[in-house]
């Protein structure tokens, strides 16, 4: 298990530094550079500039020296915010998209399992129905037009909660609540199929022919097994929540991530969008990875099989 | 698992629960650099205006000079000289005196290329004489600068402090201090600037809140949700989509104005096909703009020329208007001189609703009156931005926001040793015109010579300009002291908010 799990995360810190490498090609062969604004510059200024964060040097050793700084957690100053280090703005922002990633991720937990349950229910075929109409509509909805449905309710018409903004609990309500009813859906979704099945099952067979309580079958017999497929979807799916939070960051004016993300790349802030990678790269393979050691330990299978 | 995630989320809420401040303003994208020499949006300039003051200031109402920092100031006649008197006892925002010293080291900087500052070639080849013992200090200019005092009201020129001058790539000094009626409390990156009232401001009596907030909001809709729930008590734009709404529903409080600003196109006369003049009026001519404010200007009325009609005493020149015919017979004054076939067109532009609109009317305009057809190509900003400078095109999109209410401001771009020329346009009377106005310090003599250059870039069609454009600022009611210009400029000392009950009673 141990021995399994450092050969994981050497795998992880080889992927980081190709992805850097990738990475690091691809912002310096688009065109235009960090410096190119409205108002140009002159190019003594220009050429000072460029000597000044080592723009000039030769590619190769620009590469050296990003793949040193990435061994010592240093990117560099920004290009574009000029009085401020990657790493700063890396970890003012990370918390912030954990915050909206983690509070989304339980509320999509809380929301789905139980309604996954419900919709594979027979004793409330109503309920049932219902509950996988939903499920399914919500899934096809891209989350900004929830966002604009939630603000117009909450905001507008009930005045409730402010309609974007930072700094209190109040202001991270609608945005969880955008990022998790998709993913609630798709929970539900991966919960009912695989509870019908369970349900069908021999063993759930005999143990209600056993006469069990129900709370014990529902425990036992039918929770854990319809669990295994939600944490192996919950890894990437977590992944997405923290990497894809872009849409709602902006409609909610969040200072997290994902902006700089896209924002560095536009603006060939070449040192921030090599920053925001790294993390990016990070944050997806601990996520995977935590959950397939989460799905050794509920289903022991697992392990055995890889 | 739930436990450690829901601890990490109340230490992070227990970290940050910010007090309100007195006013929060929703201030549009985020300022990236808090350095008034290195950061030029126009949110940029917002924050500058409560932060840094200049040697003098404009006055929101009539855009007239006012006293800054210095009291009193006057040039020679050829305008290549100027004296500064700064206040006495003037301070910065820790208490530190605020000295002739920190003016001309400021200037310096700003002149320094290590620096990289897109305004250096204002304070280029500069000599400074300080006369600490009566408060003087000299400019002198290689070249007449008759407008150095409406200049010196832009942040780029406000003094700023040593700690700010000596601070290396990749650091902001923790506290900064500033000289204008407010200090820095506190940037939070992507998220907000709190600013509160400056004690050592040598105007701290008349400033009037006594803390703002500058809200980062890129989304134009949000930042409209923000002040609809009033959450915000101004924005700086809205989306193009509400402004039909707004007009109806807002009239007092959303009056969209003319800014100091041009969209146009520039035509690419270095290389073939547009170093055909006659091509070059043919696609002008059969442009309709007030069809294409209409159709795609979101409440931009249409430009006929390029210096913005705000200066006055500057007489207007006209660009050819709309005519088709005279528009068909250039074109095929162009096909015969091109040898019968034209080629492809191509115009290009940086991403954004507006410019897709504009480009897509513009399309169908050239190809109902010419019948000839324009690819359309669409770049991200920093895509779009080395094409054109490196005159990689052939018809291009292009705005400029004019730097002081002065027509030299637009007209200068197209000298032949402006870097932001990107026409190829070279042309010695032009230049020499240019010249020779910058030496008259009379603005009747000046504005005459200007508009005979103004003429020439039209006439030449060398630049097609299109949609004025105009300020889309919606400000509460509620906020009092508060005026609209053309040139963005706002007192934030003469601000005050009035509580929502006082509103009521109106």
């Amino acid at each position: 298990m141990t021995k399994r799990f450092a050969k994981r995360i050497i795998s992880l810190l080889i992927s980081i530094l190709l992805v850097h490498a990738v990475a690091f090609l691809m912002v310096r062969s688009t065109r235009g550079g960090p410096f190119d604004e409205e108002r140009a510059l002159s190019p003594q200024v220009r050429l000072a500039l460029e000597q000044r964060y080592g723009l000039d040097d030769p590619l190769p050793l620009q590469y050296l020296r990003a793949v040193g700084g990435l061994l010592r957690g240093d990117f560099g100053p920004s290009l574009r915010y000029r009085d401020t280090q990657v790493s700063e703005l890396l970890a003012d922002a990370l918390p912030i998209s954990l915050a909206l990633g983690g509070g989304a991720l339980l509320l999509a937990l809380w929301i789905g399992i139980p309604v996954g349950l419900l919709a594979a229910s027979k004793r409330h075929p109503l309920g049932a129905g219902v509950a996988a109409t939903c499920s399914t509509l919500l899934l096809a909805i891209p989350n900004f037009v929830i966002a604009g449905v939630v603000v117009a309710l909450f905001s507008f018409e009930l005045g409730w909660l402010p309609p974007a903004g930072f700094g209190q609990l109040r202001h991270l309500l609608l945005p969880w609540l955008c990022l998790a009813l998709p993913l609630a859906a798709q929970i539900a979704l991966l919960v009912r199929a695989r509870t019908t099945e369970t349900l069908q099952s021999a063993a759930v067979r005999s143990a209600i022919a056993q006469g069990l309580a129900p709370a014990v079958l529902l425990k036992r017999y039918v929770l854990r097994p319809s669990l295994t497929p939600v944490l192996a979807f919950l890894g990437p799916a977590t992944a997405a929540l923290l990497t894809g939070s872009l849409v709602i960051e902006q409609v909610f004016a969040l200072p997290g991530l994902g902006t700089f993300f896209v924002q560095a790349a536009l603006a060939r802030d070449y040192t921030l969008a090599l920053g925001v990678t790294v993390v990016y790269t990070a944050l997806l393979g601990s996520c995977t990875l935590i959950a397939d050691l989460l799905m050794a330990k509920l289903d022991p299978r697992v392990e055995a099989l890889s | 698992m739930a436990n450690p995630s829901w601890l990490t989320l109340l230490l992070l809420f227990a970290a940050c629960s910010p007090s309100r401040a007195e006013l929060t303003i929703a201030n549009g994208p985020d300022v990236e650099v808090l350095d008034p020499q290195l950061a030029n949006t126009t949110a940029a300039a917002r924050i500058f205006q409560a932060l840094f003051e200049g040697l003098t200031r404009l006055d929101p109402l009539s855009l007239e000079v006012l006293p800054g920092l210095a009291d009193e100031w006057h040039s020679n006649e050829s305008a290549t000289q100027w004296r500064f008197h700064l206040r006495d006892e003037l301070k910065w925002s820790d208490g530190t005196p605020l000295t002739l010293e920190d003016v001309q080291e400021s200037w310096f900087r700003l002149a320094a290329p290590a620096t990289g500052a897109s305004y250096a070639d204002w304070m280029r080849d500069t000599r400074i004489d300080l006369f600490p013992d009566d408060g003087w200090l000299v400019v002198y200019f290689p070249r007449p600068m008759p407008l150095f005092d409406r200049m010196c009201a832009y942040h780029a020129l406000a003094p700023i402090p040593k700690a700010l001058r000596l601070a290396g790539p990749g650091s902001l000094p923790d506290p900064l201090p500033s000289s204008g009626p407010y200090r820095l409390v506190e940037r939070r990156i992507r998220d907000r600037i709190r600013v509160e009232a400056n004690p050592y401001s040598w105007r701290a009596d008349s400033v009037g809140l006594q803390s703002i907030d500058f809200r980062t909001i890129d989304s134009q809709f949000t930042a409209l949700n923000l002040f609809l729930t009033d959450e915000v008590l101004y924005t700086p734009n809205v989306p193009s989509l509400a402004v039909p709404k707004l007009l109806a529903k807002f009239p007092q409080i959303y009056r969209p104005a003319p800014q100091f600003a041009t969209y146009f196109l520039r035509f690419n006369i270095s290389q073939p096909p547009f170093n055909n003049q006659d091509l070059r009026l043919a696609l002008s001519l059969a442009v309709d703009r007030e069809a294409l404010a209409k159709q795609a200007g979101g409440g931009r009325p249409a430009a006929t020329t390029l210096v913005p009609q705000l200066v006055e005493g500057y007489q207007r020149v006209d660009a050819p208007s709309f005519d088709a015919d005279k528009a068909r017979e250039h074109l095929e004054r162009a096909r015969l001189a091109m040898g019968g076939a034209i080629g492809r067109l191509e115009y290009i532009y940086p991403s954004s609703e507006l410019n897709r609109a504009v480009a897509e009317v513009l399309q169908q305009q050239w190809r109902e009156v010419l019948g000839v057809e324009v690819a359309l190509v669409n770049l991200e900003n920093q895509s779009f931005r080395p094409l054109q400078r490196g005159l990689e095109y052939q018809v291009s999109h292009s705005s400029w926001i004019g730097d002081y209410l002065d027509p030299l401001t637009f007209l200068e771009l197209f000298h032949s040793y402006s870097s932001n020329n990107r026409t190829g346009y070279s042309d010695s009377s032009y230049d020499s015109l240019l010249d020779e106005a910058t030496a008259r310090p009379i603005a009747s003599e000046r504005f005459e010579l200007l508009a005979q250059a103004e003429t020439m870039l039209l006439e030449q069609a060398v630049v097609l300009p299109l949609l004025v454009d105009i300020s889309q600022e919606l400000a509460s009611p509620r906020l009092h002291g508060f005026h609209r210009n053309a040139a963005g400029v706002i007192d934030w000392a003469a601000l005050r908010v009035r509580s929502t009950e006082e509103d009521k009673h109106d």
